[in-house]
């Protein structure tokens, strides 16, 4: 038999013909219900939130790392001057740089 | 509105492992994003001709592009669906080689499905990746994924072994036979060979007392065979209407496999409702055919099962409008084990204690509300 001649909406009826079942299952059971996902994030919802917030700076890539040479920069700059301040405020890391000039 | 609707999106094809068997070729596996802007466009049409939608994150590799991207996307879904409206959903499909566990969090939070490829103990065949490590970490923060072992000619007689390692693992996997689409020719399983591995596989997992994961997708026709079919089964649920696919450029697809051109829909910037799609010449050239082999298909016995199967499938096989192929001929096997076996334990009530409790809990359930199972 040729369908050739048939308009979309005869086929498509004629689609859904074929298998009444499929599509009376279908519209009944409408999303899947994932009952052992909401129970799991529920009981560790806490923690992970936590854990997710806790990276979520424009600094930060998506995998935690710096966002960019820039921020690079900055964070060696930071790690830098903090050890250049721990060294004046120690005054040489208590005589372990001889050399310390301040 | 209509009830249900399962939308793939393939924000890319390009892939960062290049599996052997994948159904795009290597020359669509080209770098390339799709725009928020048509991903806005279909979440919203969606929104408003579907009571619920499911999206599934596929390719390519849907992990190349970056977090930012799916946090985008979500908003959408929120800002169009409401927020834990429960109307949406999400699975992301990944080789799970770029996984990260910021990633991780994230689908917690968001209640994102996941789904790994990977075969386990055979893993180097098709692909070269190794994410036992992601594995683990899944596992231990408790996200909801699951696995997808592609059964290639090498694994056919390995499937019982695939179902042990993941089975040991408590992953819930599912066996899913290589297709002859794109680069798949040269790794299609053997017919007779992947019978008898689905076979022993499903067996040992009927008898499993202490399985504490199904196993796909013969569960999934078991309860088909129940009279509770599953959406995500969407091989037999005749899915042309309830499903549809995005590549990168726009285009619209009525399945995620790799369809020809013959069966594309439209642009997504050419319409403004998904109902025009499924109106499109496109979308006519894969009904009729199905339609054809389905006709064909009305006499055997397990039709109200199958509905006539994959239609692209079909395609890569004997034709779109011609049953018998090798999916068409292995679903007919197994399916008439696995249901055989059902039947067997619904006339002969055993202790039920021999089973795995998916297939005890599923049958006691029947027998106490037995409405749909016939002979």
């Amino acid at each position: 038999m040729s369908y050739d001649a048939e308009s979309i909406e005869k086929l498509t009826a004629m689609y859904e013909s074929q298998s009444p079942n499929a599509f009376i299952a279908f519209s009944m059971e409408g999303l899947p219900y994932d009952s052992e996902h909401a129970e799991r994030f529920d009981k560790d919802a806490d923690e992970d939130h936590s854990e997710l917030t806790g990276c979520d700076w424009c600094c930060c890539s998506d995998k935690g790392y710096c966002n960019s040479w820039g921020w690079h920069l900055c964070c060696i700059g930071s790690i830098v001057v903090l050890i250049a301040c721990c060294c004046y405020a120690t005054n040489g890391f208590f005589g372990a740089w001889p050399y310390w000039p301040f | 509105m209509k009830p249900f609707i399962t939308i793939v999106i393939k924000p890319t094809l390009f892939c960062n492992i290049d599996c052997k068997h994948c159904y795009h070729t290597p020359e669509d596996r080209v770098k390339g994003e799709i725009s928020l802007d048509r991903v806005e466009k279909l979440i919203s049409m969606a929104s408003k001709e579907y009571e619920t939608a499911w999206f599934i994150w596929h390719g390519g590799e849907p992990m190349t592009l970056p977090m930012s991207f799916y946090k985008e996307v979500i908003a959408l879904e929120e800002k169009y669906f409401g927020k834990n409206s429960m109307r949406y959903g999400n699975t992301i499909n990944t080789n799970g080689t770029l996984l990260n566990r910021r990633f991780m969090a994230y689908c917690r939070e968001k209640k994102i499905n996941i789904g790994v490829s990977y075969e386990g103990p055979c893993s180097q065949i098709l692909r070269e990746a190794d994410v036992e490590k992601t594995l683990r970490t899944l596992s231990a923060k408790e996200n909801m994924y699951t696995v997808g072992a592609t059964i290639s000619k090498e694994t056919a007689s390995r499937q019982k072994e695939i179902y042990q390692y993941f089975r040991d693992k408590d992953i819930s996997v599912a066996l899913t036979p290589v297709i002859p689409a794109g680069c798949g020719g040269p790794y299609v399983p053997d017919k007779d060979e992947f019978v008898k591995g689905s076979i022993e596989a499903f067996d040992q997992w009927l008898y499993d007392r202490t399985a504490r994961v199904p196993l796909m997708p013969f569960y999934q026709y078991i309860m088909n065979y129940l009279g509770e079919p599953v959406p995500s089964d969407c091989a037999h649920t005749s899915c042309l209407t309830k499903w549809i696919c995005m590549y990168p450029d726009g285009s619209l697809y009525p399945c995620a496999k790799a369809c020809p051109d013959r069966f594309r829909m439209c642009n997504i910037d050419d319409i403004s409702s998904i109902d025009e799609a499924f109106k499109t010449e496109g979308f006519r050239n894969i009904l009729v055919g199905s339609i054809e082999r389905r006709d064909k298909c009305a006499s055997c016995s397990i039709f109200r099962y199958c509905n006539g199967g994959c239609s692209v499938d079909a395609f890569y096989e004997n034709g779109l409008e011609n049953n018998g192929g090798a999916s068409c001929e292995s679903y007919k096997a197994i399916f008439g084990h696995v249901s055989a076996e059902i039947q067997r334990i619904l006339d002969e009530k055993p202790d039920m204690d021999a089973y795995n409790p998916f297939i005890k809990e599923a049958i006691v359930s029947k027998l106490i509300n037995p409405k749909t199972v016939s002979k």
